[in-house]
């Protein structure tokens, strides 16, 4: 289980149905990021932002019959403030995936933890 | 398709006055923003005012979709004339006026209701389909909160409810089958978090109360 590095940032699509987003428009939902078979992400690496929207829109299309209804970041410096691990977790079509994790031995988050991501997230794209 | 378009009303005739040709009661109905209520209503009552069944009090229930009674509750005082029908010899409805009408729209109960429409990987993540029992408790604590919560879904089996204020104090309960998971940021910026056994609604009721609350 190899940690992602401190300061990669962190990105999670939303998408339009279910409705995650907040009644004030202010951000997610912390139910965004609960998840019992942990939070799926995909790093930055290095790439322009550009780059990284264009591939989290060819994965949703790829993946979802919905369109998205905005694209979130969190620091990986955010998580651990709050204790949480972030791992790699490359997939067959994905190698910037990770997952976000409660410790080194739990998955789901606490409702604290998932909270602190919600608020600290930055909103990189809206679709609407 | 849209899923909210569907009807489960219920209708309580609470008085009846026969010598001014007028009622009044409360209707209770789950239905789209968009539900012409008030055809509703005059097709639910003709029959219940009917020569042969006509009383001075009763109830009448239609459901059609949705299993419950709250949602939408419109209160009514209805002017009405009996006219005779000579085809079917009996007397029949017709209303003259409508007035007193209050809707309230239940948009926590909606958002129920299209989380219980939502399939397995719900999230492309392997995320299970709710269960009834789930859903079911997630209305009936729903059903004794004083205030509206913004209603979510998790990918962990649960119903997310929150209540958020400018200040940044919040208020989350996270329903699961058989606890809830309560969570509060304090106005000073700390957290609490516990859980409650699946029958204390009153408690959650409380909390709600207890976070609306002006403190002086």
């Amino acid at each position: 289980m190899k940690l992602v590095d401190i300061d990669e940032e962190l990105f999670r699509r939303v998408g339009q149905n279910p409705d995650m987003w907040s009644k004030d428009d202010s951000g997610p939902t912390s139910a965004l990021f609960k998840d019992s078979k942990g939070v799926s992400v995909n790093q930055r690496k290095n790439r322009i932002e550009d780059d990284v929207i264009s591939f989290e829109e060819e994965l949703h299309s790829k993946y979802t019959g919905s369109g998205m209804k905005a694209l979130v970041s969190v620091g990986n410096e955010v998580c651990t403030e709050k204790e949480l691990h972030v791992i790699e977790d490359t997939l067959e079509d994905n190698d910037y995936h990770a997952l976000i994790l409660r410790s080194n031995e739990k998955i789901d988050l606490t409702s604290g933890q998932a909270k602190h991501l919600a608020k600290k997230c930055r909103i990189v794209k809206k679709y609407y | 398709m849209n899923n909210f378009n569907c009807l489960s009303l219920t209708t309580s005739i609470q008085q009846f006055n026969s010598g001014s040709n007028s009622f009044y009661g409360t209707m209770k109905c789950n239905t789209a923003d968009d539900y012409p209520y008030e055809n509703e209503l005059l097709r639910l009552l003709s029959p219940v005012f009917s020569h042969e069944n006509r009383k001075s009090s009763q109830t009448r229930t239609i459901k059609h979709g949705f299993s419950n009674n709250t949602g939408v509750e419109i209160e009514y005082f209805t002017k009405f004339d009996l006219l005779f029908d000579n085809a079917q010899n009996t007397n029949k409805l017709k209303v003259s006026e409508c007035f007193n009408k209050q809707i309230v729209i239940s948009k926590a109960l909606l958002k129920i209701e299209q989380i219980k429409s939502l399939e397995n990987n719900w999230n492309n993540n392997g995320a299970s389909k709710f269960s009834e029992k789930l859903i079911e408790r997630s209305i009936s604590i729903l059903n004794t909160l004083p205030f509206e919560p913004d209603v979510f879904p998790t990918a962990r089996d649960s119903i997310q409810f929150e209540y958020e204020k400018a200040s940044g104090e919040y208020l989350e309960f996270e329903i699961f089958e058989t606890w809830i998971n309560v969570f509060m940021i304090n106005a000073d910026e700390s957290e609490d978090e516990y859980k409650l056994s699946s029958n204390e609604n009153i408690k959650l009721k409380n909390l709600v109360e207890g976070f609306y609350c002006e403190v002086s």
